[in-house]
């Protein structure tokens, strides 16, 4: 019994000086990780590939603690302002072993095509934020799995913004198909330079008329655009006819993305 | 009559004198161990450069850490005023299973979630402590397990003392019909 008491009693003596000597050190090492700035992030670079946009955002990790931090991994989600997941791209790094500098890259790719195929085409539509979630865990001297979690919003310029198409008006003299046009460009992070393909059809739905407006749409970003586009028509087409019923398909095309718009006057079917 | 309840009166206080002295002895290098090098170990650590919304945190840890400090002078304390009886052993006893409902608490069940808004981003911190806390638990309960062999042995010990000697005359002298 004696010895039995002795050997429970020495046990949690020597438990204690670990864990105590354990703590203090994982104390001032995480201490040291937090305030001498470990976590290095440079300047973020955006690069457009294959139809689809990387975000490449370099950081270093200088484990100057006194333990090895593992399995690290940072990971963005990003969604739009109605919840579609936009994008979510994972970096890990295995190992950060303790007096060694980790220099990564946690790239955010952003593919149009996904986009395109989860019908987002309001996006280029309508301004908003994107929430954008960021998640990185680490697991510090293998023994305290650690996660922090950022909630942020990234303003949205939509290119296209407050787009409308008005109502059409006829030129009989110079022949031409006046469709007033008005957007703002609130992206902030490129212009819009677009091909404007038009068909138009008329009452009996045939297509009586095509071509592209020339010269290409251009708005710079942040600015607006209120003119009219004057489609030329040529004298085989019959205006007066065209006057009373009547539809144009717009074929909006951009270096990035392409979409449809379709203007209708009078009782026209489909 | 009197003669022998203040002699008794004076066996005890001689009896006690001691271990009070070796109670606060005890007491001040508890309070020394537990306290003041903890906290000037403390203060050597880098906080300063810490963002200011980690400071209810490390507010709410100061106190729980009074109190860590507090439990343990506490029973060390009482522990010292209490050897030799089984009351030792039943506050040795209860400080190991104060303490398991300590850590339990104070590391949140060992999920401890700190959330902030920095720069009005929302901030949400998460630290599995599980394994840690698992350890703590493990140490106390061993602690517990000792201290309840020690008290069996203890009252075993106590059973097995053969009964002090007492003279002819002593025990004529219990008797109240022969007084």
């Amino acid at each position: 019994m004696r010895q039995a008491i002795r050997a429970l009693g020495w046990t949690p003596k020597i438990f204690w000086i670990v864990i105590t000597v354990f703590m203090i050190t994982c104390l001032y090492s995480a201490m040291g990780l937090m305030t001498a700035r470990s976590i290095q992030f440079g300047e973020f670079e955006v690069s457009f590939h294959n139809r689809t946009t990387t975000v490449s955002l370099p950081f270093s990790f200088n484990n100057t603690g006194l333990y090895d931090i593992s399995d690290m991994n940072i990971t963005t989600r990003i969604a739009d302002y109605n919840g579609t997941l936009i994008s979510a791209s994972t970096t890990f790094v295995p190992l950060i072993p303790r007096g060694s500098n980790v220099e990564e890259v946690h790239n955010i790719s952003i593919s149009l095509d996904e986009i395109a195929s989860k019908n987002t085409t309001y996006l280029l539509f309508n301004s908003g934020n994107f929430s954008i979630e960021i998640f990185a865990g680490l697991v510090f001297a293998r023994v305290f799995p650690f996660q922090i979690s950022i909630n942020t919003s990234m303003p949205w310029g939509a290119p296209f913004s407050n787009f409308s198409i008005g109502e059409v008006s006829f030129d009989y003299v110079i022949r031409t198909v006046s469709v007033p046009l008005s957007f703002k460009n609130d992206s902030p992070y490129f212009d819009v330079s677009a091909n404007i393909h038009f068909g138009i059809y008329n009452h009996e739905n045939v297509l009586v008329h095509s071509g592209v407006i020339t010269p290409p749409l251009e708005v710079k970003s942040g600015d607006s655009h209120e003119d009219p586009l004057e489609l030329s028509v040529g004298p085989s087409v019959d205006l007066l006819e065209l006057k009373e019923k009547g539809r144009i398909h717009f074929f909006f095309e951009t270096s990035i993305f392409g979409f449809e718009k379709e203007i209708k006057w009078g009782d026209v079917s489909d | 009559m009197l003669v022998t309840e203040k002699k008794g009166k004076e066996t005890f206080a001689e009896r006690i004198k001691p271990r009070v002295f070796k109670a606060t002895i005890i007491g001040i290098i508890t309070f020394f161990l537990y306290y003041v090098l903890p906290t000037l170990l403390f203060s050597t650590f880098p906080t300063e450069n810490l963002p200011s919304e980690f400071d209810p945190y490390f507010s709410r840890y100061e106190n729980l850490f009074y109190i860590f400090a507090a439990i343990i002078i506490c029973f060390a304390v009482v522990n010292q005023l209490s050897s030799g009886t089984i009351f030792q052993h039943a506050f040795n006893v209860a400080k190991a299973i104060i303490l398991i409902i300590y850590f339990i608490y104070a590391l949140e069940g060992g999920i401890l979630t700190l959330s902030m808004s920095l720069e009005g981003n929302m901030v949400n911190i998460v630290a599995n402590l599980t394994a840690f806390l698992a350890i703590l638990i493990s140490v106390n309960l061993l602690t517990l397990a000792k201290n309840m062999l020690e008290a069996i042995n203890f009252l075993s010990q106590k059973v097995e003392q053969p009964p002090t000697e007492i003279t002819k005359e002593e025990e004529m002298a219990s008797i109240p019909e022969l007084k």
